[in-house]
């Protein structure tokens, strides 16, 4: 009996000896670690420093008399070249940021998707777009206020000559005082030691891209390139002088010639390991390039890391000689669920974000008065998006090629109840293919009105009757009876689609016209209307300010595989219409052809237009100077600070 | 029990060759399209006008790259006779005006698809057609097709002489491209372009002589599903189509997350519903065992996704609590956090999906537990070991509950594929970016290589699951022998 009891005694004093040694192991390795992260974190504020050139004398000073603020000085040449008449390019007048603004803080903001790759070249979807106005540089960039015109980035002289052969030469300067920033790998290996050190940005790397653009391999270039058949050479000059030339002296040419900026071309061109790639294969290899999860630019903020549904992350370059970069970094946090980003405003962990109409109906129109959405605890503003919304009507199918028809289905469109009551209004009318705000839209024309009246007398001047008394209009075409009978195919994820669907479906049933709604998922939807196995879809566009319309619209687009001009619109005069506003350089004769293809659209009627968006946006109050883009991306936090 | 093993692996073979081809074919013609570029962030349906077009020529280089313009399961191309392609042809040119315009991009698919295939067809018609505008077309087109691929170009390393060897292929293909002549060109331009090919098919004419051997390859081995199971052998499950990297290395990525989730909430189901069941049997037709059996009953009912947003408004908005973070799997920053707080974190991210997790499968477990005690309660042996003096919880412990648990044993085994699989409706409204959430998103834009990936091994662990299931049943119970 003792003897088990001293056994279980020694057992028990045996296990609490190690439990106390096991926590005093832990404690320790605990208070070890924790000072070792003190240690690494002020090494890597030194690095930073370092880096920065805090200590030197030729580092970062706290004013320039471009960008204005937390810029370098700006060298005479740059200063001197802006006075000459010659250069296209003009001094931004609308500072982007105040002078209180504030420098620190980390920016907490949200990309809805995963980026599918950071290579700016290939990738081209909206978030891609969005890091690269922060990592990237661009040769020029639009003015704040007038962005029709154009300031100097990494070009601070940009002329524009006509050759005698009816060309048009474009002749770059570039600034010597713009560096790449360090390549996000990891250093401590050794193993990426033929990247170190710094990188000027060159003419060589703007002509790089171009290269790649126009690399048959590089095929997510390949929609870029189809725009660029009329150029012809491209070299430097020198490391600081680029030439671009041109077959044909055109608006297009004009616009297209200042959207080149720079790669890296001693990252890009190189594997692994450093050696270059067999020319080749370059552009196959540049194309899913290893470095292509990461991404890398000259601009105001440095790529840091990206990981994939988690975060992306930026943080301020502080070499960056154009300033204007306040935040000390910027978080992006990937929510793919929508339903995230009110919850995150509420509690703070996002700075700004725009919401969805179901969401902008709970939160703010139908939301409890002490909502953080209502009670000023947020702020609030609305931005408009380069978008229009249409139904489009397949005309190579019996019933739309009529446009007496396509404008019956206009009228028995609700429009203004869809948008107010399903959009919640969040929007405006637009009658033709732009946006409604831009100055090539026409606003003499009036949204077609909601009159079932009129549809049933178009319908029926087009020979669309009911003869066999079924309730459903008809047509003897071809010597067989085609019942008026389609389907509409919207995108299945969105409850606003469907309700749009059933609305107009119960507006045609009214004028003898049967429709089904089909809800279908994305890549399925794409891939029918890729096919033309269609007959009438919601869509919307996302265009650009300077519009061409010859994508969409000509009707070379019309058969071929990928092709935009999916309804099968096929005009004479309007294909004229497009090449003609290609070409035109006045302003006011572009406005006047753009208009007028508006009215011949409008006349037309190959889609039903819709309407052109404007989303709600919300910010936490310490958030200042919040301003929105007219242009993509729309929401630019380079006038933001946070007040600090 | 060694042979039953190894008849049950070997079996395993067969049967996950039939399942990855089951799989394979459903996906390859589920509707819809790869090359779609992925829905907006909003979820809106909206397609850039800046981009959207244009894109036939990145489409075929990414057809070509994942092996999209070969057919499925048999190639039957090097059959490709003159009148095909030359219907194919007038197809395009839609000089009847007869042809509808899904019919003329179809067409223009197909040419493509066809590839080298359809280089003697093309040839024939370039040279004995007719046909002027026929002629051109055959010209326009074989400037395309004529264009072979380089070697190893989407592989990482590359020998001397494949390089060599890309050299010449990538000279030919800039002559070949250039080998074109329109209607309007004149009848010199024309003779030229046609001699050039026909030179140039003269020299490389043995490229498209197949023996009976060569045709019966190409029939099983130049497809879709031939290439997709050559490097599955290698273990390769290819390159998302998406973002271009490893599929295997993307899912051990998103591994971390499914299994730590999965992993906690299979302990903590056992943990909790094996001793709740037992105690069930054991207060069985009690009111507190009936008041258990409609709380379980009550959450079994409740949909995941249901409790977990309302977990997530009340318990992470401010309204009115704010005590768990509203997603993710840790904070955005680590970096600065020793091993314990770390773990901390962890903990405090992923409490509440593992709760929505438990829930559920508390409520289905802790039934089976019950079930199982009461199965052998009443047993003799049970009856013998209170009649020879045992206490109440050594008979429970001891005798009752080691027999009822083996069904519930066996229930482990075949956890093991949902570890991997995930959960979809818990890792999206949490927004943890692991398998679940991987396989959501992959099936939208028809990532196939990912989705085929990710369904692979889960069906290789189901196998294996179930093997180790029957295994275990003979461990445990020796009653069950499969000799």
């Amino acid at each position: 009996m003792t003897k088990g009891f001293v056994q279980g005694f020694i057992r028990f004093g045996l296990l609490a000896i190690l439990i106390v040694i096991t926590s005093l192991n832990v404690w320790q390795a605990e208070r070890v670690e924790s000072k070792q992260i003190q240690v690494l974190d002020r090494l890597s504020d030194l690095e930073k420093q370092l880096a920065s050139g805090a200590f030197t004398s030729s580092g970062n000073s706290a004013s320039g008399p471009v960008g204005g603020i937390f810029g370098v000085a700006e060298p005479d040449y740059v200063t001197k070249a802006l006075m000459d008449p010659s250069n296209v390019l003009t001094r931004d007048p609308t500072p982007w940021l105040p002078g209180e603004a504030t420098l620190g803080g980390t920016l907490n903001l949200l990309l809805g998707s995963d980026p599918k790759g950071l290579n700016f070249l290939t990738e081209n979807g909206a978030d891609v777009t969005k890091i690269q106005s922060y990592v990237g540089v661009g040769l020029v960039y639009r003015h704040k206020k007038d962005d029709a015109q154009y300031g100097p980035e990494l070009a601070y002289f940009l002329s524009e000559t006509v050759r005698e052969d009816g060309g048009s030469t474009y002749l770059y300067k570039l600034r010597e005082d713009f560096t790449w920033h360090p390549p996000t790998v990891d250093f401590s290996s050794g193993e990426f030691d033929w990247l170190k050190g710094e990188h000027k940005v060159t003419a060589h790397d703007v002509v790089f891209m171009i290269d790649m653009m126009m690399n048959d391999q590089v095929s997510g270039a390949a929609p870029l390139r189809s725009y660029f058949d009329t150029m012809t050479s491209w070299k430097a000059l020198d490391d600081f002088t680029l030439e671009i030339q041109f077959s044909e002296h055109t608006y297009s040419n004009r616009l297209f010639s200042k959207g080149f900026y720079p790669m890296p071309e001693f990252l890009y061109a190189f594997d692994e390991e450093g050696t270059r790639y067999d020319d080749e294969i370059l552009g196959q290899r540049f194309q899913d390039h290893w470095y292509n999860p990461n991404t890398i630019g000259a601009g105001p903020y440095r790529f840091v890391a990206f990981e994939p549904g988690v975060k992306l992350v930026l943080e301020r370059y502080a070499k960056y000689p154009l300033g204007g970069n306040a935040h000390e970094r910027i978080m992006f946090q990937i929510l793919k669920d929508q339903n995230h980003w009110p919850r995150k405003l509420r509690t703070g962990e996002l700075h700004l974000s725009y919401i969805q109409p179901a969401q902008y109906r709970a939160e703010f129109l139908e939301g409890a008065d002490d909502s953080p959405f209502k009670d000023g605890t947020l702020e609030q503003g609305e931005y408009w998006e380069h978008t229009y919304f249409y139904v489009g009507w397949n005309a190579d199918k019996p019933w739309f090629g009529d446009k007496r028809v396509r404008t019956a289905m206009s009228h028995a469109f609700n429009a203004d109840l869809i948008l107010n009551d399903v959009f919640l209004g969040l929007g405006e009318r637009c009658t033709g293919p732009m946006p409604s705000f831009l100055p090539y839209y026409d606003d003499s024309l009036p949204p077609i009105p909601f009159d079932l009246d009129k549809a049933r007398a178009l319908l029926d001047e087009a020979g669309w009757t009911d003869t066999d008394g079924n309730g459903i209009r008809d047509k003897m075409i071809q010597g067989t009876l085609v019942p008026f009978e389609f389907a509409l195919m919207v995108y299945g994820s969105s409850d606003e689609y469907k309700v749009l669907g059933n609305i107009f479906k119960e507006d045609l049933a009214k004028i003898g016209v049967k429709m089904t709604v089909r809800t279908m998922e994305w890549s399925n939807l794409l891939k029918r209307v890729d096919d033309r196995e269609f007959d009438a879809v919601t869509l919307a566009w996302v265009s650009s300010p300077d519009v061409d319309f010859y994508q969409i619209w000509h009707s070379s687009q019309a058969d071929i595989p990928k092709g935009s001009n999916r309804v099968g619109f096929r005009n004479e005069q309007a294909d004229e219409l497009i090449m003609k506003i290609r070409e035109e350089f006045d302003y006011p004769e572009r406005l006047r052809l753009a208009k007028e293809f508006h009215q011949l659209l409008y006349e037309e009627q190959p889609y039903t237009f819709f309407y052109t968006r404007k989303r709600p946006a919300f910010w936490q109050k310490e958030l200042k100077n919040v301003w929105f883009s007219r242009t993509r991306p729309y929401l630019k936090a380079h006038a933001w600070y946070l007040s600090q | 029990m060694g042979t039953y093993i190894l008849k049950r692996v070997l079996l395993m073979v067969p049967t996950f060759a039939a399942i990855s081809l089951l799989v394979f074919i459903v996906l390859q013609f589920a509707p819809g399209t790869p090359g779609a570029e992925m829905v907006g962030a909003g979820g809106e349906a909206s397609q850039s006008a800046d981009l959207a077009g244009q894109k036939r020529e990145s489409y075929r280089l990414f057809k070509e790259q994942f092996n999209l313009d070969k057919p499925v399961l048999f190639n039957n191309r090097f059959g490709l006779d003159t009148p095909t392609v030359t219907q194919t042809l007038d197809d395009i040119l839609n000089r009847s005006e007869t042809v509808s315009p899904g019919r003329r991009i179809e067409a223009q698919e197909e040419i493509e698809d066809w590839g080298q295939y359809a280089i003697p067809p093309l040839m024939a018609v370039l040279t004995t057609s007719n046909d002027r505008h026929l002629r051109a077309l055959a010209s326009q087109r074989l400037a395309i097709n004529a264009q072979r691929p380089l070697k190893s170009l989407y592989k990482k390393s590359i020998t001397p002489g494949e390089r060599a060897e890309n050299k010449e292929i990538a000279a030919e293909n800039n002559q070949v491209r250039t080998w074109i002549f329109r209607v309007e060109d004149n009848e010199e331009q024309e003779a030229e372009v046609v001699k050039a090919w026909s030179d140039w098919f003269a020299g490389a004419n043995e490229r498209w002589e197949w023996s009976a051997a060569d045709k019966v390859g190409i029939f099983f081995g130049d497809t879709r599903f031939a290439r997709y199971w050559s490097n599955l052998i290698r273990l390769d499950f290819g390159i998302s189509h998406v973002d271009k990297r490893p599929v295997l290395g993307k899912i051990l990525k998103k591994l971390k997350y499914s299994i730590t989730l999965a992993f906690t909430s299979v302990l903590l189901i056992y943990f909790l519903s094996v001793p709740l069941g037992i105690w069930s049997a054991v207060k069985q037709n009690t009111v507190p065992d009936r008041v258990v059996t409609v709380i379980i009953f009550i959450l079994y009912s409740l949909p995941s996704f249901f409790t977990a947003v309302f977990l997530l408004n009340l318990l992470t908005r401010g309204t009115p609590f704010q005590a768990f973070p509203t997603s993710g799997f840790e904070s955005l920053d680590t970096s600065g956090m020793t091993t314990l707080q770390y773990l901390k974190d962890v903990l405090w991210h992923v409490f509440l999906p593992i709760v929505c997790y438990v829930y559920g499968g508390l409520a289905a477990l802790s039934r089976y537990a019950r079930t199982g005690i009461l199965d052998v309660i009443r047993s003799d042996y049970v009856r013998t070991a209170r009649a020879k003096g045992l206490n109440e919880g050594m008979v429970i412990i001891k005798h009752a509950a080691r027999n009822g648990m083996i069904p519930i044993l066996t229930l482990l085994a075949t956890l093991l594929p949902v570890l991997i699989s995930g959960s979809v409706v818990i890792e999206v409204i949490f927004g943890i970016p692991g398998m679940g959430s991987y396989i959501f998103e992959s099936i939208g834009v028809r990532d196939y290589n990912s989705v085929m990936g990710v369904l692979l091994i889960s069906a290789a662990l189901t196998l294996v699951g179930m093997l180790l299931s029957d295994i275990s049943y003979a461990l445990v119970d020796p009653r069950i022998s499969f000799d």
